[in-house]
Order: C-alpha cells, then structure tokens, then sequence
C-alpha cells in the first residue's frame, strides 16, 4: 500500500516536470520569436520535445525508441543553444561537444533498435553498455550547458551589469550540474522491471530519485528562465538603473570632441 | 542593454571619454549599420560584431583616434567574451 502511495507521488512529480517544461518551451517559443532570436527558439523546441517524448511513452505506449528519437532531437537542439549563446567565434571547442553528443545519440538510438528489433542479441552486459554510453551522453550535454553559463557569470560577477540577470547565470549553472546527473539512478534499475514498479523497492527508489532531480531541473529551468518582474525588481532592488540622456548627433560628437579635448589638456 | 552598456564603459576607458558618451557613440554606429527601426534588444551579435568592425571604427577613425585598429580588436574580444548577454537579457 504505501509502495503504491510512493508510486502515485513520483508520479506526480513526473507530471511537474512534464508540465513545467512544456510550459516553459512555449514561453521561450514565443520570446524567441517575438525578440527574433533563433538561440531562444531552439531551446524552446527542445523543452517541448522531451514532455512529447516523455507522452508518447508513457501515456500513449508508443514506445521507448519514440521517445529515444524525441530526447536525442532534444539534446542536440540544447547543445546548439549553448553554442550559439556561447562559443559565436570561439573557435572548435563547441563543435567537438555536439558532434560528441549526435554521436553519443546515435548509439543510444542504435541501441535502442537492437532492443526492440533483434531481441536475441539483446543482452544483460549490452544493457549496461548502453546506460554507461548514456551517462556521458547526458553529463555532457548538460555539464557543457552548467559550465558555459558559470564560465560566464564568473565575467560578468564583477561587472555592473543588473543582478537578476547574473542571478539567471547562476540558476542555469546550478540546474543543468544537477539534471546532468539524472541518468544515474537508471545504472541501479534492476535489467527487465518496469519503471518504478511498485513491486519491486529498487526500482521504485529509482523512479523515485529520477523524479526528484528532474522536477528540481524543471523548477528551477523555468524560474530562471520565466522569472516574473516583480522578482526582477526584488533582486534588483539595490542596483541604480543608468538612464542616457538621449543625445542628437551633432550635439554628441560635439560632446565627445569636448571631452576628449578636456582630457588631454589634463 | 546591458551588452552595450559593457561596450560603452571599455570604450569610455579606450579612448577617455564618459561612459554616457561612449554608450551615445555606440549606438549611433547601431543605427548606421542596421538602420533607426529595429529595437536595441534584437540585435543580433553579427549585427553587432559588424557595427563595430565598420561605422564604429569609421566613426573613430572620424575622430581621429589614431589607435582605432587596436581599439576594435579589443572591443570585438569583449563582444565575444560577453555574448551571452544579449541571450541573458534579451528573455
């Protein structure tokens, strides 16, 4: 019974992930799209892909490589993201991680066909092939995502620039180290059991962990991401809003010649 | 923005000018690269990569800084650095 009750509340918790990160794709579609901005609209698309993935699976049994295809798409589209936030001229770094993780992709799709389609060659050790391949797999594209947001928070901490917006560096960083761990349970679920079945204490300690870190993620993703205004305003609260004087041409290169001219008089 | 507002102070310390002043000069090359319509928080980093590389630099060739080449490289590498900005802010 109370294996049952733990079943239903990770569930639940489930069902927060699934909702908040659809919510949130479709806040980032149309912000990309409103403010043109591809980066913007990619990871929306990828919020939106997983709880499809997800959906597909689960409610609708269309099956685990249904929603192997939609996580992969998924992953891809949050690397590029990084990248294009990130690395714009910053050299090959950035192209190695995601052909890193459409490789990495790949093989998680492959074995995912072997597992359906030619079940006799699927085997207890080709299992755990595939969730060890699975754990650098994820650890990368989040870690890279983790990484590049607390590599630029540390340049931009010292700087005057409004705190809310170092505070979204930090959530980022924060968020994406503790879902790039999230496949980490699945090296514990007994090989053949259903997820979380409320039969087996293992594996429903799995689900039950999985379902915590991802709905952290998702809460976390979507108030960095959505963070209201008066939130804004809060964190914002000791910072003084600079407000330029709105200059004509003339009058400010005038300005500028004055000033340059002050200075070297100096 | 908060991008242009870190290009505007390097620039205010390159070329010893005031920050206001520096931020003025930066987004008059904005509306000389990409036109007066398009709002500040859509620009795009190759819009503003490309607004330093030609108005800005004509307009501080125009004021006859004599380091302007250096000045440019620098401001580009800052841009670089500190892209991510424009996503930060610009959600």
């Amino acid at each position: 019974m109370n294996a049952e009750l733990f079943y239903i509340s990770f569930l639940i918790l489930f069902g927060i992930f699934i909702i908040t990160l659809t919510v949130m794709g479709i806040f980032l579609l149309f912000k990309g799209a409103k403010n043109k901005m591809v980066n913007i609209i990619l990871v929306g698309i990828a919020s939106v892909s997983l709880p499809i993935g997800f959906v597909g699976n689960f409610v609708f049994q269309l099956g685990g490589t249904f929603q192997e295809v939609f996580i992969v798409f998924s992953f891809i589209l949050i690397v590029i993201f990084t990248n294009m936030t990130f690395y714009k001229n910053k050299g090959l770094i950035s192209k190695i991680v995601l052909s890193a993780v459409i490789l990495l992709g790949a093989i998680q799709l492959g074995f995912f066909l072997v597992s359906i389609f030619l079940t006799n060659l699927w085997t207890l050790p080709l299992y755990y092939l595939r969730v060890s391949l699975d754990f650098p797999y994820t650890f990368i594209v989040f870690n890279w995502l983790s990484y590049s947001s607390y590599a630029a928070y540390r340049l931009v901490k010292t700087q005057t620039i409004e705190p809310w917006i170092k505070i979204r560096y930090k959530m980022l960083a924060i968020f994406s180290l503790i879902f790039s761990f999230h496949n980490i349970p699945e090296f514990f679920q007994p090989p053949g059991t259903a997820w979380g079945d409320p039969s087996n204490i293992e594996s429903l300690i799995v689900f039950g962990f999985t379902a915590i870190l991802v709905v952290i993620f998702s809460l976390g993703f979507s108030i960095a991401w959505i963070m209201p205004n008066w939130l804004k305003k809060h964190i914002n609260r000791n910072y003084q809003v600079i407000k330029d004087k709105e200059y004509q041409e003339k009058e400010l290169l005038d300005q500028i010649k004055k000033e340059m001219s002050q200075k070297k008089s100096n | 923005m908060d991008i242009i507002k870190h290009l505007g102070s390097r620039l205010a310390e390159l070329i010893n000018i005031s920050a206001p002043a520096a931020r003025g000069l930066i987004k008059l090359a904005i509306k000389d690269e990409i036109g007066p319509f398009k709002p500040l928080n859509q620009v795009t980093f190759n819009e503003l990569k490309t607004t330093i590389e030609n108005s800005l630099k004509k307009r501080l060739e125009n004021l006859e800084i004599t380091t302007f080449e250096l000045i440019i490289q620098y401001l580009i590498r800052e841009l670089t650095d500190y892209q991510s900005l424009i996503t930060m802010e610009g959600v």
